[in-house]
């Protein structure tokens, strides 16, 4: 049952296409930084800035879509697992300041490990759809491949990032049409 | 087990359509198109359902926004989640008590 509402997160395909989103601009503002990397530091905040109002858009959009045709369901998180995820932010954000210059040099493993973390957590949203899994699985196999070919350090994250985007976005346009036609909002 | 503790479950969860809204409340909080879909009850018997469960304290209502984008959310309440525990327990022990003792060999 609890599964049921998972999988209803993603009747509409609209999770995929904001997720998709965030990966497009990933890769646009480190491509930003490639081209311009005397002006990139400030545009940090800008770049933190596009991913809540992606979000913010994906929820208004569900408000408008998708909870008049089928309904809203909010599946009951644990509390302790807001806890378990702001611990690993901090964890990384921690690691990151201190092994700064480890974390640069080994950006060309980005890919690969993108990939997975990506993998993982489209195995997670997907709560057992099957074309999640084809998600996951194409999502590894870019980052693997991106990072067997040694791609340039910054342009495989880039490549990794925008080609996982339209991955995600594509199949997220299609089951959103394909709803919108199934159901027909009631007049 | 006595027979007579079918009894003393709680009448107002044990009746099938507030069971199925139960269930379903026990995992996430949903508004009434929802229900309506999962269910398949009927909006004026969900809405009886619905009010039943909210006299007794097990579901609450929350209202978010105005106009046409308001939001009203149906949340199982702490009595709630306590009430459908100890439903389950005691079907548990029931169902239990049923179960064959020994290995029955066939025909």
């Amino acid at each position: 049952m609890d599964n049921r509402v998972y999988q209803y997160q993603n009747i509409d395909g609209l999770n995929e296409l904001a997720f998709g989103a965030m990966w497009l601009w990933l890769g646009l503002t480190i491509s930003l930084y490639m081209f311009f990397p005397d002006v990139y530091p400030p545009l940090i905040g800008f770049v933190g800035f596009g991913v809540p109002l992606i979000g913010r858009g994906m929820y208004e959009l569900k408000k408008r879509l998708t909870y008049p045709r089928t309904g809203y369901a909010i599946p009951r998180v644990p509390r302790y697992l807001f806890f378990v995820f702001a611990g690993g932010l901090l964890l990384i954000n921690t690691l990151d300041a201190f092994f700064w210059d480890l974390a640069f040099s080994s950006l060309w493993t980005q890919p690969l490990s993108l990939g997975l973390i990506t993998a993982c957590l489209l195995l997670w949203m997907g709560g057992g759809l099957v074309r999640f899994y084809y998600l996951a699985a194409a999502a590894f196999v870019l980052g693997a491949g991106l990072t067997w070919y040694g791609v340039d350090l910054f342009m495989g994250v880039v490549l990794h990032s925008s080609a996982l985007g339209l991955l995600l976005m594509i199949p997220g346009g299609v089951t959103l049409r394909r709803y919108l036609k199934k159901h027909q909002l009631e007049r | 087990m006595n027979a007579r503790d079918l009894t003393d479950v709680d009448r107002t969860i044990h009746a099938p359509a507030r069971l199925m809204i139960m269930t379903i409340l026990k995992g996430a909080d949903v508004d009434f198109v929802y229900l309506l879909r999962e269910t398949g009850l009927s909006k004026g018997n969900l809405a009886t359902h619905l009010a039943k469960l909210e006299a007794s304290g097990y579901v609450g209502v929350h209202k978010e926004g105005r106009g046409t984008l308001s939001k009203t959310t149906y949340r199982m309440t702490g009595a709630g989640q306590a009430a459908f525990a100890r439903y389950r327990e005691q079907l548990q022990r029931i169902v239990d008590s049923t179960a064959p003792r020994g290995r029955l060999e066939p025909g």
